[in-house]
């Protein structure tokens, strides 16, 4: 089942049978607390292609990452259905259809950086991974080629975080959820992971479910942006990203880029 | 490509540089050592005080090496007392903490009668034990495993359950079972509270081996000293304890130099290590 690619190519690599569509309907969340309920999430609704990339923004509170981890497979849903190609979010687990990577990079500290890059195929015997490179590849994609025999706590944060998208990737998964995955690193590395993680992506094309607080990273990123409201979650508006690609830094001062911001921002606030 | 990352060297944990600075670092504690000794020793000297009172450094010394043949060879029972106790005590802590952790209901049935076994002093039921077990090693094993089994079950319960959150998630998210998280995440995290309850016990394992010989023994380094102290052999008494002085010195260093191999990777090991 695996098909080693080289990586490093630019080239696209398709996994032969992934669909990578994933299917959002009416989903609502409520959580029970000691004084009473929380309407985390009211009636969700998404639709998401293969190999598009999709933001989730909205303020904090507002149930993106409960979204995100509804989608996972992490939290059960209190109602409203969810498919990843075509499965549940368990089965999507059970298959390794899912990479997740959350705002700290959650390495295994005992694990060298490729020991960590391979958890994923000695769990779970194993089932449902095809690879999408070698471990090898996969660190030149993310710049880590030379520190396959590194612990983690010898790299820097952005470094790690590059670790634990590897780790995401590497098992070739039709979804990767991110979420605010740069929301610890300092404001220097954070903007540079942004091309950074273009470029992983424009080489391993995936599937992506991105949330974030940051504006900029949004529009940078995605192919559509989707806003939600404060508490309880509800999805606002999904606005299209229609900026050419390849994107770089010069982005960021086109017109179109400040036109799309104001109107986030705008959206935001309301 | 390679954004703003300071790497750290990859330095081994233990350099020839370490080595030595760590040596300069014992020289207070010997100079310390050497004046205690010193006036000790002019103090006997000066006072005449009798050997059966108090005997001066130099003659326990001397007393050490004559008997140091026959001290080693009863050490060796109390040794292996305490490792098998020490052994039995671990395995029995951790298989308890294991399934304590797992399933609350035998937590909270367990747990309050682990507490009170550890709360009863062990001296108290050394007589008792010789009474059922006799004057072999047995009674000094289950001394020793009696004391050290708590200190483990505790720290464990606590390491089982102290897993980084997202590691967890992340575990789930690619479909792990229950068994593979524990064996792969939860015992991994557990393992420096487990060695935090290791190095208490050892020394534990020793004291409960040694108490089980002062009651009762045809052997043992507490039979020696139990013996010293019936023929008033002052010298030999005081040549047993240094010995036990000794030892305990190099277990701990072993515990320490230990930790620091399996451990390496924890961040306990580089705060320490930055001296």
């Amino acid at each position: 089942m695996s098909q080693p690619v080289a990586a490093v190519s630019g080239s696209v690599m398709p996994s032969h049978n992934a669909r990578g569509h994933v299917a959002v309907d009416r989903v609502t969340k409520t959580f029970m607390t000691k004084t009473g309920s929380v309407e985390a999430i009211r009636e969700a609704t998404l639709d998401i292609r293969e190999q598009e990339f999709v933001t989730l923004i909205g303020p904090s509170g507002c149930g993106k990452s409960t979204l995100l981890r509804i989608i996972g497979g992490l939290i059960e849903p209190t109602g409203g259905r969810i498919e990843v190609r075509g499965q549940s979010p368990l089965e999507a687990q059970r298959t390794k259809d899912i990479g997740f990577v959350f705002q700290q990079p959650a390495l295994l500290p005992w694990r060298t950086v490729e020991h960590n890059i391979e958890l994923p195929f000695e769990l779970n015997r194993g089932s449902g991974t095809d690879r999408l490179c070698s471990t090898e590849e996969i660190l030149k994609l993310v710049g880590l080629a030379q520190f396959a025999k590194a612990h983690p706590y010898q790299l820097s944060g952005g470094m790690q975080q590059r670790v634990a998208i590897a780790r995401a990737l590497i098992f070739d998964p039709a979804l990767l959820l991110m979420d605010e995955p740069f929301g610890a690193l300092d404001e220097i590395t954070r903007a540079g992971m942004r091309y950074e993680l273009l470029r992983i992506w424009g080489d391993a094309r995936k599937t992506v479910l991105f949330v974030t607080h940051s504006i900029p990273e949004a529009i940078v990123l995605s192919d559509r942006v989707i806003v939600m409201s404060p508490r309880p979650g509800e999805i606002r508006e999904i606005i299209d990203i229609t900026l050419p690609r390849p994107r770089n830094e010069d982005v960021e001062s086109t017109p179109e880029f400040v036109r799309l911001a104001d109107r986030l921002r705008h959206l935001l606030r309301a | 490509m390679t954004t703003a990352a300071a790497t750290r060297p990859l330095a081994s944990p233990t350099t020839a540089g370490s080595v030595l600075s760590r040596m300069r670092g014992l020289g207070p504690a010997l100079f310390g050592m050497a004046v205690f000794l010193g006036l000790w020793e002019a103090y006997i000297r000066l006072t005449n005080t009798p050997a059966f009172v108090v005997p001066a450094p130099s003659r326990i010394a001397v007393r050490l090496w004559e008997e140091l043949p026959s001290y080693a060879y009863e050490f060796s029972y109390t040794l292996a007392a305490a490792a098998i106790g020490l052994v039995i005590g671990t395995t029995v802590g951790i298989v308890g903490a294991v399934l304590m952790a797992n399933w609350r209901t035998l937590e909270k049935s367990l747990f309050p009668l682990a507490v009170i076994l550890k709360l009863v002093p062990f001296v108290a039921i050394a007589p008792l034990l010789r009474i059922w077990l006799g004057y072999e090693l047995q009674p000094k094993i289950v001394l020793a495993s009696l004391i050290t089994f708590f200190p483990v079950l505790v720290n464990c319960i606590t390491g089982l359950r102290s897993a980084d959150p997202l590691a967890l998630e992340f575990f789930q998210s690619v479909g792990a079972s229950r068994w593979e998280i524990l064996t792969r995440l939860r015992w991994m995290t557990t393992l420096p509270y487990l060695y935090a309850a290791l190095k208490v016990n050892v020394n534990l394992a020793l004291a409960g081996a040694i108490v089980g010989e002062l009651f009762s023994s045809k052997n043992g380094i507490g039979k020696v000293i139990n013996d010293t102290a019936l023929t008033l052999d002052i010298p030999a008494m005081f040549a047993a304890i240094v010995f036990l002085a000794i030892t305990g010195v190099a277990i701990t260093l072993f515990m320490n130099w230990s930790e620091r191999r399996v451990l390496y990777w924890h961040e306990s090991m580089r705060t320490v290590g930055t001296r």
